[in-house]
């Protein structure tokens, strides 16, 4: 009877999740829709220049962007505003402010879909109809993954953040040794603490998910400016929910497609200039740059050369007169919206650390920023890497990758050999855009040539699927010559397809036992769950945990927003190694101690390690340590542990 | 990106040779992907011929293969070991510690 109980609370909290997700996500709509209705987004003129999905995309990301910095504010206000009902009432007047249009994009989106649907599925030969149906499922499946608990970054920092956010109602410098974290923007973590205020953590991890959608949409609408067909641009779409460099991304409340979205977002309106008129391309452009940039650091580097040459190529090619002029006009209007999008980000590094250009402030004066220039690879890895840049992406397995992009792009690209030769090769937006994609993998490349992890520079990677899916489209619709080519684009779909349904990273398995209520969040999460778990149950609320693992998500929100933070850890450590640590450990009133294998190295029985810096043989006398939780690995070494230090 | 579109049978040929090229490039490129990335039967047919041979021949491949796209090798496999419950304080059972 209780297990049938708790079947049904998971389904209703994942009813209620979805509920919750579906409005909030309205809201954003709404809020963009207002906002660029008063910037002249608006009229029967724009409704029919640019498609619904790119209208209701669009608008979602620039009110998400909006509403982010909000929260950002709301947080920095003394005295704790950032409460449930202030921020149920902000997101209801968001929600308000431009529902009528909102709604009626909205329709029109679902009505672009269900064609697109038709076409492809109803309408189409067999093949394409298994392909149009698997990869439906497979967008199904990454929906259901990004219900799962937080894990890895997300359970160390992006979830934790918000949890404690929530908590103490305003934005404070997270615990645990992240507090350097924070230099960088909170975009997608101050849309989870709006969530998780309004009650549901799970919406918070699934927001990535609309994040995800909104990301391959404005893609798809890329593709479409750039003559991609409605088949063409589903070829994208496979091409998209097979690469695991970005479906890794979605489950657990990572925050990397925020950025990716704004960046393929602002690239869009770039791509629209001479379509649309160049003030509001240039204004969302920038705006969305900047949202992009502040939601993740990393896109500096590729991002910012790709909007501005694009936008320069675009606009050098809208009118003959007056031409560097009008160049200059388009880099200061980009540079002062992304600059005017990033200022509540500078408010706040301004508040929290005194230096609103904090990081860049330290290298600067000279310090290290080990952060903006992360080392993830070795020289030797470094080395091979160089040689075989251009297949890596897609068939790379270098450490830290974190997935690859589809191999169908790579697959496909040799198929451009028999697209149509464009008019004029500069003034072909395929071939710009392709070219923008190649500058800033390049930029990439040359400037952080250690750091390969994909989820960095996923927009360059993105966009670098237009030209192949054009062509693959061009072969598979030709009906003399190359039917043997057009057979070998479905052959190569399906196999695509198979590989992700055959190692679904972000197992969906779990997820549907997790969102059945059939495995519990400690099942599925990991032993930080467990050992964050064994804290809770012991009844520690009022207690200080120490952390000496970077996962710490699972604590209960109180013991989270007053674990050990860099002070603690500095203070502790400016001591000699002996019983004095132990000593300052307990007067800061820690009594738990939470191990994870980064931070900890514990002894098999548990009665000798080290917790970043407090050795267990020690201990002075008047303690005593005793594990709660110890969990192990296939080899018998403790990685999860839980200890709680009492008083003989 | 020229669009051949001459009938003559050299023309015709080189075209064949061509789509030839990319055909095979197209599917040499998935099935090496498929490999990489473990995909469909991938495992099987390893642990099949792996286990005909009596030896880990094809695994033995598989991964120097996987180690020249830039994976770093993998631990050696233990046996399973189960987690377990500690000292427990008062009111804690060790069922509700284990996972």
């Amino acid at each position: 009877m209780n297990v049938f109980y708790m079947d049904l609370f998971s389904i209703a909290l994942f009813a209620f999740s979805i509920v919750l997700l579906a409005v909030y996500c309205f809201a954003c709509l709404s809020l963009g829709t207002w906002l660029i209705g008063l910037a002249g987004g608006k009229g029967e003129e724009f409704r029919r220049t640019h498609s619904p999905a790119a209208r209701v995309f669009s608008a979602f990301l620039f009110g998400s962007g909006v509403l982010a910095n909000v929260w950002l504010l709301l947080g920095l206000l003394p005295g704790g505003w950032f409460r449930g009902p202030i921020v149920g009432g902000v997101a209801a007047v968001c929600l308000l402010a431009g529902w009528r249009k909102a709604w009626r994009a909205a329709v029109e989106l679902h009505r672009q879909f269900h064609q697109a649907c038709r076409r492809l599925i109803v309408e189409a030969s067999w093949p394409w109809k298994v392909i149009g149906l698997a990869s439906l499922v497979l967008v199904v499946v990454y929906f259901l993954t990004s219900a799962l608990p937080p894990k890895g970054d997300a359970a160390a920092f992006y979830m934790s953040l918000p949890k404690i956010i929530a908590h103490v109602h305003q934005l404070v410098l997270m615990p645990g040794g992240y507090e350097s974290f924070m230099q960088f923007g909170q975009h997608g973590e101050m849309h989870f603490a709006a969530l998780i205020s309004l009650g549901s953590g799970q919406a918070a991890t699934m927001f990535v998910f609309a994040m995800a959608v909104a990301s391959a949409g404005m893609l798809l609408e890329i593709g479409r400016l750039a003559g991609l067909g409605s088949r063409g641009r589903w070829i994208v779409m496979v091409m998209v929910f097979t690469s695991t460099a970005f479906v890794c991304v979605i489950p657990g409340g990572k925050v990397d497609l925020f950025g990716t979205a704004m960046a393929l977002g602002a690239l869009y309106w770039v791509a629209a200039l001479g379509r649309e008129r160049a003030s509001l391309c240039l204004m969302l452009a920038g705006v969305l740059t900047g949202f992009g940039v502040v939601a993740k650091i990393s896109l500096l580097v590729p991002v910012v050369p790709m909007v501005g040459v694009l936008a320069l190529w675009r606009m050098s090619g809208v009118g003959r007169r007056h031409v560097v002029a009008s160049l200059g006009v388009c880099c200061v209007a980009l540079v002062v919206w992304a600059g005017i999008a990033c200022v509540p980000h500078l408010i706040k590094n301004g508040v929290l650390y005194g230096d609103p250009l904090v990081p860049f402030s330290l290298l600067l004066s000279g310090k290290e920023c080990p952060l903006l220039n992360q080392q993830l690879l070795s020289d030797a890895f470094v080395e091979r890497l160089r040689y075989m840049y251009p297949v890596a992406p897609f068939l790379g397995q270098f450490p830290g990758m974190f997935g690859s992009i589809s191999a169908l792009v790579l697959a496909f690209f040799p198929l451009a050999l028999f697209l149509p030769r464009p008019r004029r090769f500069s003034r072909s937006l395929l071939v710009q855009l392709t070219a923008v994609a190649v500058l800033g993998v390049v930029c990439w490349a040359v400037l952080q040539t250690a750091n390969f992890s994909l989820r960095y520079f996923l927009p360059p990677l993105m966009l670098l699927m237009l030209l192949p899916a054009r062509a693959a489209e061009v072969v598979s619709r030709s009906a003399v010559g190359r039917r043997v080519l057009a057979v070998g684009v479905i052959i190569c779909l399906c196999m695509g397809l198979a590989e992700r349904f055959n190692r679904t990273k972000g197992h969906p398995g779990k997820a549907v036992k997790y969102v059945l209520g059939i495995s519990t969040a400690a099942e599925v999460a990991g032993g930080e769950a467990r050992s964050a778990e064994a804290i809770n149950a012991h009844g520690a609320q009022g207690r200080r945990v120490f952390l000496a693992t970077c996962y710490s998500y699972f604590l209960q929100p109180g013991l989270l927003a007053t674990a050990s933070g860099q002070e603690d850890y500095d203070a502790i450590k400016s001591l000699p190694a002996g019983p004095e640590r132990w000593e300052e450990f307990y007067r800061r009133g820690f009594r738990y101690i939470m191990a994870g294998p980064s931070r900890a190295t514990i002894a098999k029985d548990a009665k000798s390690g080290d917790f970043y810096g407090l050795d267990l043989s020690q201990l002075p006398r008047r303690l005593t340590v005793t594990p709660i939780y110890l969990e192990r690995d296939k080899a018998g070494e403790i990685r999860y542990a839980a200890f709680v230090i009492q008083e003989n | 990106m020229a669009e051949i579109e001459t009938t003559q049978p050299g023309a015709r040929s080189s075209r064949r040779a061509v789509c030839v090229a990319v055909m095979v490039w197209m599917l040499g490129v998935m099935i090496l992907s498929s490999i990489l990335h473990e995909g469909p039967f991938v495992t099987s047919i390893i642990k099949r011929v792996d286990k005909r041979e009596g030896r880990p021949v094809l695994k033995q491949k598989w991964e120097a293969l996987a180690e020249w796209f830039g994976q770093q090798p993998k631990p050696v496999r233990q046996p399973e070991h189960p987690p377990e419950s500690a000292e427990l304080p008062a009111g804690q059972s060790a069922a509700e510690s284990q996972p």
